[in-house]
C-alpha cells in the first residue's frame, strides 16, 4: 500500500513450496492466522457490521438502520471538530517527533559516544509511566498558579506573565503535542536507532577520508539511505497520533472549550460514557475515519512509491 | 485461483475455532433455586425498633416471625458492586457485620473507579454476570428507573414486589413516587442519600487567608458585591487569589451551580418557563459575574481541574472554593487535616430575587438485578442497610461518606464542617417540579435527553470558552438555547403523533417561583 | 592522525555528553518528579511545585499500594500475564514470519499485504468483538481468556520484523541446513537462535504492551476480581470523590521496575532486531 517494496514482501530466496512443505507452512501459519482472524480481523469486521446498527452494544442486535449511522456522523459538527482536531494533533505530532527522535537517534548510535546504554534508557523511560500519572504530572507542571514550568521562566525571566499552557484552545493543542511527543518519544529514537543500523560504518569512514562533517554525512549518506525504513516509520507515527486518547481524557478533557476534542475520545465516549450508549454510531465513527485515513495514506503511499520510480528511471 | 485457496486455509481456520468454542463451553449452571427456603422476605428485625407504626394495613410480613436460625440455609454469596473505591475497608466491615446477622449470607461488595465502572456493568449483564445489588445513576437522575427498565436490568425490591410499610416509614415523606422508584406499584429502589444537604453549592473558606487579609472568617461575604469586595481584599492585602474555580471538562459547574443557584436555578434547563434557558438574562447575568471575577484576576488562573482547585484553596493559594458537600471528607483525604476550614451559604445577587438549587429525587442509587438468583437474601441485606439506627447508618455517617436519607444525620456526623453543611442545607435547596410524576410517559419520552444529548456539554464548553478567550458569551448563549429548544419542541411534536401523551405543559410550572419548594398538589394541572 | 582523531572525538564527547545531561535532566525531571512523588505525603506532593526530594520521607504509600490495592495478588498475575502472552507472541509470530519470508504459497501476496494493511487501520473500537468472542469460547473469568486476548492485540508488526528478518538471513545457512538434511522444522529451529535481536524486541515491545493493558484484563474478569492485573489494580487509588495520587505514585513506581529491567536487559539486541525487519 504505502511501498512497492513491501508491499510484495521480502525478496524470496526460498524454494517453491513442495507437498510435504505444504503440510508445514499450514502449520506454521495456523497459529498467527488463528490470533489474527479471531483478534484483528472478526473485530474490525463485526466493527463494520455494528456500523449499520442503531444498537447499545448490549441488547441484541436488531434495529438495522442502514447508512443512516454514516449519514449522522456527516452532519454531526462535534465529530468534523474532532477530525479537524485530530488531524492537526497528528500532524504536529508527526513533525515534531520524527526530526528530534532521529536526530537523538543518530547522537545515541555513535560508537565512540559515552554513557551511550545510560542516555537510551534516559530517552526511552517516560513511556513506560502509566499515561494518566503523565497527565497529572504536566498538569500540576504547566499550571500557570504555581507550576515548575511558569516559575522557572518567571524566574530566568523569560516571561513576565505566567502562561495557562492548557488554557487556552491553541495553546492547550500545542502543548498537548509537546507533552505526546515527550512521552512517546522512546518509541521512535529506538525505531531510528535500528533504521540507522542499515547504514554501513565503513560509507561513514569513506566519507570521513572525503572530509565530510556529520551534518554532510547525515544528509548525504544516512538520510539517502534510510529512506525507504523512513517512510515505513512516517506512516506509523502518523497513524498512531491519529489515536490518540490517554493524554487527551487526563490532561484535557477535550478541553478548554472542545479545542483538543479528537475522535477517539469522541468514539469512547459515544461508545462508553454517555448512557444510553451508542455503539453503533460509534463504530460507524470509527469505520468512517479510519475508511478517510485508509485512502489519505493509500494516496500518500502511491505517490511517495511513483515519486521514487520515476527517481530509479532518472538514475539510470 | 490463489485467493480461493487461501479462502478455504481461513475457512479450515474458523472451523477449527468454532470447534474449539463449543467443546471449551462451561455446563449451564444448574438450577438450585429449589433447594432455597421460602421466602423469609422482609421480617422486620428484632435489633430494629420500627420508626413510625405501620400506617395502614398490617404488613404482608407477619412481624411477629422472628429469624429462624436453626432454619436449613443454602450459603449464598450475594455480589454488591459501587464505584465508591475510598469505601472499600468499611464495606468489609459492613459484611462481616451483616454475616453476624444472618451467618449463611456472605456479601461480596466490589468497588471500581466510576469511568470503568460505568463501561464495566453494561458487559456484565451482557454476559449474565452482573452483581445481585448494584449501583446506578442514568443521564437524568430522576429516570434511573425508567432508564433501567428499559434495559431490563432491574426487578423490584422485594421478591415479590411490596414492602412493608413500616420500611417505608423511614424515609421523609415524598420520597416514594411514581415514576420515580416506583412502577406499577412495586419499588424498585430508595433515596440513599439525603437530597438536601448532599449535593453541590457549598461555598468553602480558607479561614487562615481570611484572617491574614485582615477580614473576619466568621462574616463570609453574603451577597454577590461583598464577595468580590471581599475578593479584592484579599488579593491586594496577600500573596493568595481570592478563587479557586476549576474548568477543565465540565469541572466549572462547582461554582456555577452555587452562583446560578443563588439568582435563578442551577438547571441549564427553566422549569418555570419550561425552555432551555442558557439565553436568560438572569443566568447571563450569573455568568458574567463570574466572568468579571476572571477579569479582574481574583481566580487562580488556568484550566485546572477540581483536584488542582482544590488543593489550590486548601494550601493557602486561594481563600474560596464552591463544593459539594463532601468537601470536608476530600480535605482531609488529601491530607489536609489542620486546615482551617469554613463553610458558608453562597453569596446572593445584591438586590433581587433569589433562586435556589434543584431539590430533586436523584438518589435512588441502589438497584436491584433482574439476573440475581437471590432475590430474597437481595431484600434481606437492603432492609438490614436502610435501618436508620443500623450499623451501616451510623459508621457511614461517622465516618463522614455522605448524608444518608433514612437517618438522622445530625446525630452521627461527628465533623463539624460536616455539621455546619448539614445547617446551611435548608437555606439552599428546594424542591423543584419533577416532570414525570405529572406525566408519567416522559419516562419513555426522550424529548428531553435529545435535546440536552444534541450537544453534550455545550453549555460548559461554551462557558470555559467565553471565560478563557474574551469572547462575548451571550451570542453563542443564544445559539444554544435555541437550537435545543426546537430539538426539543420537535421531539416532542413527534412523540405526540405517536400517541404518547406528553405536551410542553409538562415541562412548565409557570405557578412555582424558583426559591420555593414546589407543592405537589400541582401536579395535577399538567396532566396533558 | 590517530592523535588529532582521537582528541577531536573526546572533545565532541564531553560537549556533547555534556549537552545530553542537561536535556536528558529535564527530559527525566517528570519522571523523578513521580518517583519522588511515591515518597511524599499527598499534600506535600500538591504544593512542592517544582522541587524533587521530600520535606518528610513518606514510605506508607508503598504499603497502601501493596496490600490496599492489592498489587500483592495483581504483581504475580501480571507477570504471568506478560510472559504467557509474549511466549505465545514469540512462537505464531516467529513461525508465520519463517513462512512468509521463506516460501512461496497460494495467497501469500495477500496475506502479506493484509496485515501490513491492518497496521495502519486506526480503529480503536474492538473491546466488544472482542469480549464476545472470548464468552462464547467460554473462557471468561479465567487467566487462558486474559492470556489469549492479550497475545491476539499487537501481532502484526511481530510478523513483518520477523517475516524482514528471516528474508534478511543469508542463503548459505539454509544450503548448509539442506545438505545436512534438515527438514522445514529442523531447519527453522536452526535459523531461530540468529533472530535473537527480533525476539528481544518483540519481549519488549509486547512485555511492555501486556504489562500495560487495561481493558482487556478488567472486562474479562468481572467475576474474579483476583484475576486482574496491575494496570487495573492502579484504578483502586480512584475514589468517589478524591483520588489518592501519592498511592497511584508508588503504584506506579512498583510498577515500572520489571519493564525498565527487561528493557535494560533487552536494549542492546532491541536495537538489532529492528534494523533487520526494516530492511524488508
Amino acid at each position: 500500500m504505502t511501498l512497492r517494496k513491501s508491499q510484495t514482501g521480502p525478496q524470496i530466496s526460498g524454494q517453491k513450496s513442495k507437498g510435504v512443505d505444504f503440510i508445514w507452512i499450514v502449520i506454521f501459519l495456523t497459529p498467527f492466522l488463528l490470533f489474527y482472524t479471531a483478534f484483528t480481523l472478526w473485530p474490525l469486521a463485526s466493527t463494520v457490521y455494528y456500523s449499520f446498527f442503531e444498537w447499545d452494544g448490549i441488547k441484541p442486535l436488531e434495529n438495522f438502520v442502514g447508512w443512516q449511522n454514516y449519514w449522522s456522523i456527516i452532519q454531526d459538527p462535534v465529530f468534523w471538530l474532532a477530525f479537524r482536531n485530530t488531524i492537526i494533533f497528528a500532524l504536529g505530532n508527526t513533525i515534531i517527533k520524527l526530526p528530534l527522535t532521529l536526530l537523538v537517534a543518530v547522537i545515541l548510535t555513535r560508537r565512540w559516544l559515552w554513557l551511550k546504554t545510560f542516555f537510551r534508557t534516559l530517552f526511552f523511560s517516560p513511556i513506560i509511566i502509566p499515561v494518566a500519572m503523565a497527565g497529572l504530572v504536566f498538569v500540576l507542571l504547566l499550571n500557570p498558579a504555581n507550576g515548575a514550568v511558569n516559575s522557572a521562566l518567571l524566574e530566568w525571566g523569560i516571561i513576565s506573565r505566567p502562561i495557562d499552557f492548557l488554557g487556552h484552545p491553541r495553546l492547550a493543542m500545542v502543548s498537548l503535542i509537546l507533552v505526546s511527543v515527550w512521552q512517546i518519544f522512546g518509541q521512535y529514537m529506538v525505531y531510528w536507532m535500528a533504521a540507522l543500523q542499515n547504514v554501513p560504518e565503513e560509507l561513514y569512514e569513506a566519507a570521513e577520508i572525503d572530509g565530510a562533517n556529520e551534518w554532510q554525512k547525515l544528509i548525504y549518506i544516512t538520510l539517502p539511505i534510510i529512506r525507504p525504513v523512513a517512510i515505513i516509520i512516517l506512516f506509523l507515527a502518523f497513524v498512531n497520533a491519529l489515536r490518540v486518547f490517554g493524554l487527551v481524557v487526563t490532561m484535557t478533557s477535550g478541553g478548554p472549550g472542545q479545542s483538543t476534542y479528537v475522535v477517539s475520545f469522541f468514539i469512547y465516549n459515544q461508545a462508553f460514557q454517555e448512557f444510553p450508549f451508542r455503539y453503533g454510531y460509534a463504530s460507524a465513527a470509527a469505520v468512517f475515519f479510519a475508511v478517510v485515513m485508509l485512502a489519505v495514506i493509500s494516496i500518500q503511499g502511491y505517490m511517495v512509491s511513483r515519486a521514487q520510480e520515476e527517481q530509479k528511471l532518472y538514475e539510470m | 485461483m490463489k485467493t480461493q485457496r487461501l479462502v478455504s486455509l481461513m475457512l479450515v481456520c474458523i472451523l477449527v475455532l468454532v470447534a474449539a468454542c463449543t467443546s471449551t463451553q462451561p455446563p449451564a449452571a444448574p438450577a438450585e433455586k429449589a433447594a432455597e427456603p421460602a421466602a423469609p422476605a422482609a421480617e422486620a428485625q428484632p435489633t430494629s425498633p420500627p420508626t413510625t407504626a405501620p400506617t395502614e394495613a398490617p404488613t404482608p410480613t407477619a412481624e411477629s416471625q422472628p429469624v429462624q436460625a436453626e432454619e436449613e440455609h443454602q450459603p449464598v454469596t450475594l455480589k454488591v458492586m459501587n464505584w465508591s473505591q475510598e469505601q472499600a475497608d468499611f464495606y468489609q466491615e459492613v459484611a462481616a457485620e451483616f454475616q453476624k446477622e444472618y451467618p449463611w449470607i456472605t456479601i461480596q461488595w466490589e468497588t471500581m473507579a466510576q469511568k470503568q465502572y460505568k463501561e464495566a456493568l453494561p458487559l456484565m449483564f451482557k454476559s449474565e454476570e452482573s452483581p445481585d445489588i448494584f449501583f446506578w445513576i442514568g443521564r437524568d437522575r430522576t429516570l434511573t428507573m425508567a432508564e433501567l427498565l428499559d434495559q431490563g436490568w432491574i426487578r423490584p425490591l422485594t421478591p415479590d414486589g411490596t414492602v412493608p410499610n413500616d420500611w417505608l416509614a423511614r424515609w421523609p415523606d415524598n420520597l416514594f413516587l411514581e415514576g420515580i422508584n416506583i412502577q406499577d406499584g412495586q419499588v424498585y429502589s430508595f433515596p440513599f442519600n439525603d437530597n438536601l444537604i448532599w449535593g453541590p453549592g457549598y461555598m468553602y473558606i480558607n479561614r487562615e487567608v481570611f484572617r491574614s487579609a485582615g477580614l473576619d472568617p466568621d462574616s463570609p461575604p453574603q451577597t454577590w458585591k461583598e464577595l468580590l469586595e471581599t475578593c479584592r481584599t484579599i488579593v491586594d492585602k496577600t500573596e493568595a487569589y481570592c478563587l479557586a474555580v476549576p474548568l477543565k471538562g465540565t469541572d466549572l459547574q462547582r461554582t456555577w451551580y452555587p452562583i446560578a443557584g443563588s439568582i435563578m436555578t442551577d438547571q441549564f434547563f427553566d422549569f418555570k418557563n419550561g425552555r432551555f434557558a442558557i439565553d436568560d438574562p438572569k443566568l447571563l447575568q450569573a455568568f458574567e459575574f463570574i466572568k468579571t471575577l476572571y477579569d479582574e484576576e481574583l481566580v487562580v488562573p488556568g484550566v485546572n481541574d477540581k483536584t488542582f482547585a482544590r488543593q489550590s484553596m486548601a494550601s493557602g493559594q486561594a481563600a474560596i472554593y464552591f463544593g459539594g458537600a463532601w468537601m470536608p471528607g476530600v480535605f482531609r483525604k488529601m491530607g489536609f487535616e489542620d486546615l482551617d476550614l469554613g463553610v458558608a451559604p453562597p453569596p446572593y445577587p445584591d438586590n433581587q430575587p433569589r433562586g435556589a438549587l434543584k431539590r430533586g429525587n436523584t438518589e435512588n442509587k441502589y438497584w436491584v438485578s433482574s439476573q440475581t438468583q437471590h432475590p430474597e437474601e437481595a431484600w434481606l441485606f437492603i432492609e438490614w442497610l436502610t435501618r436508620p439506627d443500623g450499623f451501616f447508618a451510623q459508621e457511614y455517617l461517622k465516618r463522614g461518606f455522605g448524608t444518608l436519607a433514612f437517618a438522622d444525620n445530625q446525630k452521627y456526623i461527628q465533623d463539624p464542617a460536616m455539621l455546619k453543611v448539614a445547617e446551611i442545607a435548608p437555606q439552599l435547596r428546594v424542591l423543584y417540579p419533577e416532570p414525570v410524576v405529572a406525566c408519567p410517559d416522559i419516562a419513555k419520552s426522550s424529548a428531553y435527553i435529545e435535546a440536552e444529548n444534541y450537544h453534550k456539554n455545550w453549555e460548559w464548553e461554551a462557558m470555559v470558552e467565553a471565560l478563557t478567550t474574551g469572547q462575548d458569551f451571550a451570542p453563542v448563549a443564544q445559539e444554544i438555547a435555541a437550537t435545543k429548544n426546537k430539538i426539543f419542541l420537535e421531539t416532542i411534536a413527534k412523540e405526540q403523533s405517536e400517541n404518547l401523551q406528553v405536551s410542553i405543559s409538562c415541562w412548565t410550572y409557570p405557578e412555582w417561583e424558583y426559591n420555593q419548594d414546589f407543592n405537589p398538589e400541582n401536579y395535577s394541572q399538567h396532566k396533558p | 592522525m590517530l592523535n588529532h582523531r582521537l582528541t577531536r572525538l573526546t572533545r565532541y564527547n564531553l560537549i556533547l555528553v555534556f549537552l545530553l545531561l542537561v536535556i536528558g535532566l529535564i527530559w527525566i525531571y517528570p519522571f523523578l518528579w513521580v518517583v519522588f512523588a511515591a515518597f511524599k505525603g499527598q499534600r506535600e506532593m500538591f504544593t512542592a511545585g517544582a522541587r524533587l526530594w521530600p520535606y518528610e520521607w513518606v514510605f506508607d504509600n508503598f504499603s497502601r499500594a501493596w496490600i490496599k490495592a492489592n498489587f500483592r495478588q495483581y504483581f504475580f498475575n501480571t507477570v504471568l500475564y506478560s510472559t504467557a502472552a509474549t511466549v505465545i507472541e514469540l512462537i505464531k509470530a516467529s513461525m508465520c514470519g519463517y513462512v512468509l519470508a521463506r516460501y512461496r504459497f497460494p495467497g501469500r501476496d495477500f496475506l502479506y499485504r493484509l496485515i501490513l494493511a491492518t497496521l495502519f487501520v486506526p480503529i480503536a473500537t474492538v473491546i466488544i468483538p472482542q469480549f464476545v468472542l472470548i464468552k462464547a469460547l467460554g473462557l471468561l473469568n479465567t487467566r487462558l481468556g486474559v492470556i489469549l486476548a492479550l497475545s491476539g492485540g499487537a501481532g502484526a508488526l511481530y510478523v513483518l520484523l520477523f517475516t524482514g528478518f528471516f528474508a534478511s538471513i543469508p542463503e548459505d545457512i539454509f544450503d548448509s541446513a539442506r545438505i545436512d538434511g534438515a527438514n522445514f522444522f529442523q531447519t527453522f529451529r536452526l535459523v531461530l537462535p540468529l533472530t535473537r535481536p527480533v525476539i528481544a524486541t518483540v519481549i519488549i515491545f509486547q512485555f511492555m504492551h501486556t504489562w500495560n493493558e487495561f481493558n482487556i484484563p478488567l472486562i474479562f474478569t468481572f467475576s474474579k476480581p483476583e484475576l486482574r492485573n496491575l494496570a487495573v489494580g492502579m484504578y483502586a487509588f480512584q475514589g468517589e470523590y478524591s483520588f489518592d495520587w501519592t498511592g497511584f505514585a508508588a503504584g506506579t513506581v512498583i510498577s515500572v521496575i520489571p519493564v525498565l529491567l527487561v528493557f535494560l536487559a533487552f536494549q542492546n539486541y532491541f536495537v538489532r532486531g529492528l534494523s533487520g525487519a526494516v530492511k524488508g
